[in-house]
This record gives structure tokens, sequence and C-alpha cells, in this order.
């Protein structure tokens, strides 16, 4: 057996010498040592091998003494690396649920409160900065980039009949984004919508169960002061957003939107990882908000089907997959 | 066990020029290298008992790779911007001139059009002056080649098809390009060509392509259509241009795909030159059909790419589809040349810290060498190395900064035909300003007055000269050298030039 340094993952072939991730593999023993289990080595060792779980897990409970479920705990981070990643765990557990279940499922939602929100750290963070002012300056900056009267492309194709809740939810304030749907054509964005509505707070992501990821390639539709200005596939690793006079370095280049120079040369670069798109805000100074998410320089978010990215009170991106031509 | 650690000595000989020594003996061997353009010594430590890293003892191919920053912070919490270069270069001693392609298919393909009459230099036209260069293709000529010309204007006229001609009947072909006189349709021409040698006889297929135009009758993309279903037939082509009207950065664009060669000829001597150098490379091939392929690490992203030597050329950035892996189709290889490609390459920060190796890519390397009717394959492991040792973190390959720096000339030069083509005067100034800047960094001074008086011209008159377009973009592709492979230097001799006596 092996174990990569870097990542952790396990590899039953002697021969390999470095795991996908790029990291070296080393030569791991066996049998644990007497006393001395790596629980998340044996976790991972369960995962590989159905013989070898009935054997890894006499060996837990004979070598650790494991009587509680909470000793075997398994790390959130080795569950998504090892089985399936957050999204495709959504997409699995939406998969799962049929109509009523989902009905019920949402009716099981509790009203948002900042502290049932799951993106509590950037509640916080919102919470910290907002101001009635902020909620309208978005909302207006929204109307403004991609304009009122169009409707705007919806995360899937699947949308159609939610218009109306999508129009109302824009009037409402409420960040007029991804509204969730469901593979069966639900939207369970409606009851987020509603309790943020109640909730009376800045704006808040919906719940990310049904969002679909952006993976291989991006399509990026550039809006300007409510027109569509135009619309690219990538499928490169890293995509440069920003202003160059020259358009050397950049892969979308914001100067011709921008006569008042208020992105930067550098704005934000959009980056493929694991598969999947994240967007990164590059720039100290210009902003980037991302699905209802102000981004500090550096940070980086995920991105998914439909998100609206805001660049300046003008300038923003439609982000979504890039259709198979078959 | 006796170790000595060397310690690291940087010298700096204004921009360019330094010297690094570095390496433990011990564990690790440490080797030294000297370059011919004394830009530095590079030292590495590599498991390698001697010399480069090199790959496949009994393949007819070596292959080395560098990364810019060989060593990487086990403690970085940032991504590391990288260049990775690689070197294929035919293995001394086993791969000569006498393995080289037996039979080759040739086909000339020449602009006839009303503009090649034009004067050329003195009393010589532009025509005259490309029959006569070609027509020292006879001398090259062996049994086994068959040799195809198509002269072209509005049309295509194949006045020679798969041929083993005698000379009289070889020039007396080339001389009908006398007779003709229209517009200009290359795709046409192209297709022509492409057509002919679409028949597989085992040969290696060239296309000798000459214009002195623009396409009037079809479109520069009708053209540039061409140039890849050329390549998806394995055809090479060498694109030449002959005197000021042409759009190098065009047949740039329409040799890409094949990964062919471009060149300008300014003077019926210069033709004469070129043509034979292009007669000769051809059949100096010793391997064809080289593929690489890089399955790059999970979190690895890739950036731009380019070909560095034999000609220096930007091929932008890589798409990835469904997985990982980067396929390109290579240069053939010629027995005495080296070939070096250029990728930009960001690595992610240790998710656990370790001190070791990590694998940038697997690559894989497939060619095949006709003289043996025989492929070969390679795989490697292309690593850098992770470390807590601070002085090695900081550790630069000059000569691959270096070659990035010269690469990028050739970008900015292609950008910069880019905004001609859409007249976005902002960005020509630009790039200008910013080409001129980067030559003077690497003290190339020629061509930063070059760019420099560009600008002047775009300044003062508004438009720049296609002359001056076409001495700048021919200039930044041979910004690198053609990458032949020089006698084994004196190393006494190189060391009493270095140090004195």
């Amino acid at each position: 057996m092996r174990k990569c340094l870097n990542c952790g993952a396990i590899y039953s072939d002697d021969a390999l010498k470095f795991c996908d991730c790029g990291g070296p593999l080393v030569r791991i023993p066996q049998e644990q040592p007497e006393g001395v289990g790596d629980i998340d080595l044996q976790y991972n060792d369960l995962l590989l091998s159905q013989d070898y779980e009935s054997q890894v897990e006499r060996e837990i409970s004979d070598g650790l003494k494991i009587t509680e479920d909470e000793d075997f705990e398994v790390q959130e981070l080795d569950f998504q690396r090892h089985v399936v990643d957050d999204d495709e765990l959504e997409d699995v557990e939406g998969s799962f649920l049929d109509d009523s279940m989902l009905i019920e499922y949402s009716e099981k939602i509790p009203e948002v409160e900042p502290s049932n929100v799951i993106e509590e750290g950037l509640m916080n963070e919102e919470i910290s900065e907002s101001s009635e002012n902020l909620e309208e300056d978005v909302e207006s900056i929204l109307r403004e980039i991609f304009g009122l009267d169009e409707k705007m492309p919806e995360p899937t194709a699947r949308m159609s009949s939610q218009d109306a809740l999508d129009e109302e939810s824009k009037d409402v304030g409420v960040w007029p984004s991804n509204i969730s749907c469901d593979s069966n054509g639900l939207d369970r964005g409606q009851v987020v919508s509603t309790s943020i509505e109640s909730a009376e707070v800045v704006p808040v992501q919906t719940s990310s169960i049904s969002r679909k990821p952006i993976i291989s390639g991006i399509k990026l539709t550039i809006y300007r002061s409510g027109l569509k200005v135009s619309e690219k596939d990538f499928w490169f690793d890293e995509i440069l957003i920003g202003r160059s006079k020259s358009g050397v370095e950049v892969d979308v280049n914001l100067r011709d939107l921008d006569n008042e120079r208020i992105t930067s040369r550098k704005h934000a670069k959009i980056f493929k990882d694991d598969g999947k798109y994240f967007i990164q805000r590059v720039s100290q100074n210009a902003v980037v908000w991302v699905h209802g998410k102000f981004l500090e320089p550096g940070e980086v978010a995920q991105l998914y089907e439909g998100d609206r990215i805001i660049l300046s009170n003008t300038i923003g991106l439609i982000v979504d997959n890039v259709q198979p031509m078959f | 066990m006796i170790q000595i650690h060397l310690s690291m000595v940087i010298w700096n000989f204004g921009n360019s020029y330094s010297l690094i020594v570095r390496g433990n003996l011990g564990d690790k061997k440490t080797f030294i290298t000297v370059s011919k353009t004394l830009k530095l010594f590079e030292c590495r430590g590599l498991e390698s008992k001697e010399g480069e890293k090199m790959v496949g003892s009994e393949q007819k191919i070596v292959m080395t790779y560098k990364f810019e920053k060989p060593y990487i912070s086990s403690d970085s919490t940032k991504d590391t911007e990288n260049y990775l270069l690689l070197e294929l270069r035919p293995k001394t001693g086993v791969v000569n001139e006498k393995i080289a392609v037996k039979g080759v298919d040739f086909c000339i393909v020449l602009d006839v059009s009303g503009s090649m009459k034009e004067p050329f230099e003195g009393n010589v036209t532009k025509v005259k002056a490309a029959v006569e260069a070609a027509k020292h293709l006879y001398g090259f000529l062996t049994p086994d080649d068959t040799v195809s010309v198509v002269l072209y204007d509005s049309a295509p006229y194949v006045v020679l098809e798969r041929a083993k001609p005698t000379k009289e009947e070889f020039e007396k072909a080339l001389e009908k390009a006398y007779i003709y006189g229209g517009s200009t349709n290359i795709s046409q021409a192209l297709r022509k060509a492409r057509e002919i040698l679409s028949k597989n006889t085992g040969n290696l297929k060239k296309i000798v392509f000459l214009t002195d135009g623009i396409p009037t009758d079809d479109t520069e993309q009708d053209g540039l259509r061409e140039g890849r279903l050329i390549a998806e037939e394995k055809i090479s082509i060498t694109a030449l241009g002959i005197g000021n009207d042409f759009n190098y950065k065009f047949i740039e664009e329409l040799v890409k795909p094949s990964r062919g060669t471009t060149d300008w000829l300014k003077s019926p001597s210069e033709a004469l030159k070129i043509f034979q150098r292009t007669f000769q490379r051809t059949k100096s091939t010793v391997i064809t059909n080289v593929t690489l392929e890089l399955d790059f690490s999970n979190k690895v992203r890739v950036g731009e790419y380019y070909r560095v030597v034999p000609e220096t050329t930007y091929y932008g950035k890589p798409e990835f589809k469904w997985n990982r892996k980067v396929e390109l189709e290579l240069d053939n290889i010629e027995y005495n040349r080296y070939y070096q490609y250029l990728f930009q390459i960001t690595i992610p920060p240790l998710k656990t810290k370790f001190e070791g190796p990590f694998r940038v890519a697997k690559m894989t390397l497939t060619y095949f060498v006709p003289s043996e009717n025989k492929a070969y394959k390679m795989e490697e492991d292309l690593i850098v190395e992770f470390t807590t040792d601070e002085d090695l973190v900081t550790s630069r390959y000059s000569t691959v900064t270096d070659l990035v720096c010269r690469c990028q000339l050739n970008k900015l030069d292609t950008k910069l035909n880019e905004a001609i083509k859409v007249n976005d005067k902002k960005a020509i100034v630009g790039i200008l300003q910013e080409i001129s800047a980067r030559a003077y960094e690497l003290n190339d001074y020629e061509l930063a007055d070059h760019y420099e008086k560009m600008r002047d011209e775009l300044l003062k008159k508004g438009v720049i000269s296609n002359e001056m377009l076409i001495k700048a973009s021919n200039h930044t592709t041979k910004v690198n050298g053609e990458g032949l492979i020089d006698e084994v230097e004196d190393i006494t001799k190189v060391f009493k030039d270095v140090f004195g006596s």
C-alpha cells in the first residue's frame, strides 16, 4: 500500500510513484502498529476494498477499542476527497429525492436567520458590511448591468416555469441570481427567497443544493449597462479578466467597456481546479461580487451555472457551462 | 562518505549574465554545465550520475527538461508560477545523416500572380528569383523522392505531379511560371498540393509554399483552414514570403498546425539560400510523427506555451476538454538540430507539508524512425522539488527566464498584428512600447530600435509600413536561433575565455 505525502490518498498499486495530485507516494505498512491507529488512513482503507474493510474494522476495534461512533468520526475533508466532492454529493442527494420528498424537504427548511444560513462566515461578513444602502446599491447595479427587461439566462433549462417568481424576487430586492431548481423542475429557491425577505438582510446565496457547478468548459457572457456585449467559450486552465491597453495579458479585455477606468488591469482570474471553475479577485481595489458574495482581494469562490459576477457599476459577467456540441 | 556543501554564489553581469554555483556532493550528485554563451553556470542536484536528466537509453531521442524554478518552498501557501522547458535532441552517436529519411514527396507551390512580375532586385523579377531558387531542389533529389509543382494565380496549375523528372523536365516545368499572371487564390493552390500529397507512398511529405501577397480571390481564413487540413494529412509545410507585400503573420499562422517554418526572401541571393536550406533540412529528417502527451497533475494549471526553436512560435493556451491531458504534434526531428518547447505552469501549494519530489506532469513521447520503420515510446515524470531550504527556493535557471522573455517578443508581435488587423490604435501603441522595452531588457537593441521606429512612423504617418512589420515578425521568429547543434566545444577553451589564463 502506498500513501500520498501531499493529499493522503491511498493506492494499492505498489508500482505507482506519484499520486494524481502530483505528490510522491510512500510505502505504508499493511498492519497498523498496536494502539497507534491512524484514523484517517484506516478509513481510507475502508473505502478501497470491501475485503479489507472487515479486517481493518477488526483492527480498529481491537487496537483502538472504539466503542463510540464519534471516535470513528471521519473528517469532512477526507470524505469529500475520497468519496465525492461537496457539489457532487448534493447532486447525488438530489437524485434520490422525488417531487413529494422535495416539497417535504422544502417545507422543512427553517426560516433563514443569520445563524441558520449555511454560509455562516459569509453571512457574518456581509452583516458587518451590510446596510440597506448597500443592498439597494447592489440591486441597482445588477439592474444597471444586466438590465431589467431582458429575461436572464437561467441556471438550468428547467427554469422556465419560474419566471414570475424570479421577477418577483428581483422586485423585492432578493439577490436575483440563481434561483435554485432541482432536476424535476421544482424550485427550492422559493423557500429561501421568502425567508430572506422576512429576514430583511443583505443578499444571501440561495441553497446550493441544486446549483450546477461549472465543469469542463466555461461560457462567459459579458454585459454592460443592460446590454449583452459578447459571449465566448473557454477551455483554458486560467482566464484573466482585466483592462488592458494592449490586450496582451488578458483573456477578457474590459478596456473598451470601461471608459472611466474603474476596473483593474488584472481584475479577476477564473481558474480550473479539480475540474471545477473558480473565480479569484486579483485586484486590490476594484470589486468583485459573485452570486451575492463580495470577494476580498485574493479571495476565491466556486462558480456555478448562471452566476452573475459584478466587476463595476456597469460591467458584469454571467457564467455558464459550455454546452456539448452533440 | 565525504559530504561537500558548495556555497551559492551569484554574480550579475549587467542584466542578463549571471553565474550560479550550488549543490551538495554526497547523497545527491551535483553537476555543472557551462553554456557556450557564457550566460551562466547551471548546477543542480539530480539522481542521475552525470549530465542532465536523460530519458531513454535505447531511444533515438534524448529528452531533457528543466523548470525555471526547480525548487519550491514547502511552506508556500500560494501558487507558484513556473516555466517548464522541454528539449528534444537526436541522440549523439546513434542518430546521424545515414538514417535520414530516404524518400520525400516534395510539392513546390509557387505564386505566379501578376505582382510576381514586379522587379525584385535590379532586373530580376520576383518570379524569376523564385524559379531560379526552386531549381536548386534538383540537386537534393534522390531516386526515392518525387516532386510536384503547383503554380497558382487565381487558380492552381499542376505542371508536375509526383514525378521523378530529369533536370531539364524539372526546370521546364518551373519556367512555366513566366506565362501566368492573375489574381491570387492561396487556398485553392494549397488544396491542390494537399490532394497530390495525400496519396500514401510511405515517403515524408513536404510542401514548400511561396507567396508575394495576400489572397485576393479567397480569404486568409480559407488559407488557414487549408493549413489545418494539411497538418491532418501529416504534411509538413514551409511558407516563404517574397518581397514586401505579403502578410508575415498569415504565413506564420498557416504553418502553425503542421509545425512548419517560415522565412522572408529579401533578395534573389537570399531566396537561393533559403530554398537550399529548406530542401536540405527536409532531407535531414530522421524522426517523424513526434507526439507529446502531457498528463498534468490534478491541481497543476497550464498557461501559454511556445515552440522556442527551431523557430519561435507562440501557441497560446492549450485547451483542456475532459481530462488533464494535452496532446501536441511536434516537429519532425533533423539529425543536426535540437527542439525546445516552453510551457507556463502554475504549481499549487502543498496540502500537507513535505520535502521531496512533486510530479507536475507525466510525459509520454511517441515517434517514428522511418529508416527502421519502427515506432518508439518514451515516458517520464516531470518533477519539481519541494524543499524548506530557502536558498534553493530562490534559485532560478536564468537560461529559462531568458528564453521566456525572448518567446514573449513573438507573442507581443502576434498581438501587435492582431491589433493592426482591427485598427486598434491604443493597443498598437501600447504593444509597440512594451515590445521595445522588452527588447531593450534583452539587450536586443536592433529589435528595440526597430519597434521604436515603427511607433514613430505610426505617430507621424498614422500607418506602419508592411516592410517594417515583416522585418519585425521575421526577427521575432528567429529570436532564439534555429537550434543547430554545434560541434562539441573545447571546454578548456571555454574556461580560458571566461576566466582568462
